[in-house]
């Protein structure tokens, strides 16, 4: 990959990046180091072509992997994020989106970002996390459930107030 | 439960482009009010997010994973050598020392076993025992480097 290549590639991929990690993680003091191992890991591997067709998936992919380690080595069991300013809760809509994230499986949270935010398929899902597509479907399914049901208690509550 | 239309109010929520009947929709379908509700209470927070970003330049990630390439490239290089040569010591070593069992005349080893101090026993465990450990060591000197 030529350099100009990379720099375009990072400047359409890299805020939506972040957000995910810091979103899905609940760290986002974690996650300006793991965007940029993200990066790394994704120049250092021997691409195909179609590889860097699908680079978007692929990157998604490498941040995923590099979450559930993190998981797996129990660096974030707790949902620790920090307030940011300019983030508090949302006067509008009511509805802090951290709060609703921190109850949700890191699994589901995956899904709703990958499917709400990033607008991804089911089968580009599929890719970034390494699942079958018909299991996406299904997961997929059963996180907005549970998110919805999450939604509608926050809103009963804001309105009761 | 599914709707055919809730990838559009998914594509709409994201691009703002609505249309009349999707509206109506919205209005009718619980389902597609679920998705626009998680939606763009998602996308609202991912764009404040993306707003308060300070990321790295692009160039300097770009310089640290050719300097990793670099890094990797080279640790490819030395540990092959060091592979082939631990390899073939812990060939030889294993033929060499089966040759020297079967092979060796008895006049050779005969001083050292008949020594006051020293029976057969002892002598052929010792031999074993050095067999054992080269072998052992050249696997240790292999593993090492595959490493």
């Amino acid at each position: 990959m030529e350099e100009q290549t990379f720099h375009a590639l990072y400047a359409a991929t890299a805020k939506p990046l972040w957000a995910y990690i810091a979103r899905v993680s609940g760290r986002p003091d974690i996650a300006n180091d793991l965007v940029q191992e993200t990066y790394c890991r994704f120049l250092t591997s021997q691409l195909g072509k179609a590889e860097l067709a699908e680079a978007r998936p692929y990157l998604f992919r490498i941040a995923t992997n590099l979450l559930r380690d993190r998981w797996r080595k129990g660096e974030d069991t707790i949902w620790s994020e920090p307030p940011e300013p300019g983030l508090e809760r949302d006067l509008d809509t009511q509805i802090d989106v951290r709060d609703l994230m921190q109850q949700l499986k890191p699994r589901e949270r995956q899904l709703l970002w990958l499917a709400y935010v990033e607008g991804m398929t089911h089968s580009e899902i599929a890719k970034s996390t390494g699942l079958q597509s018909m299991s996406v479907r299904i997961l997929l399914l059963r996180a907005r459930r549970r998110a919805a049901e999450l939604l509608a208690r926050k809103e009963r509550a804001v309105h009761e107030v | 439960m599914k709707c055919e239309r809730e990838q559009q109010v998914m594509e709409a929520t994201r691009n703002g482009l609505w249309t009349s009947s999707l509206r109506a929709h919205l209005r009718d379908c619980a389902l597609c009010t679920q998705t626009e509700l998680i939606a763009s209470s998602l996308q609202e927070d991912a764009a404040k997010a993306e707003r308060l970003l300070d990321l790295p330049p692009a160039g300097m990630i770009w310089r640290r994973a050719q300097a990793r390439r670099r890094e990797d490239a080279m640790q490819r290089a030395t540990r092959r050598p060091f592979l082939i040569v631990g390899t073939l010591s812990a060939l030889y070593s294993v033929v060499l020392l089966s040759w020297g069992i079967f092979q060796l005349p008895q006049s050779v080893y005969r001083p050292f076993v008949t020594s006051p101090a020293l029976t057969g026993d002892v002598a052929l465990a010792g031999a074993a025992l050095s067999a054992i450990l080269v072998i052992v060591g050249s696997c240790v000197l292999v593993l090492e480097t595959k490493r």
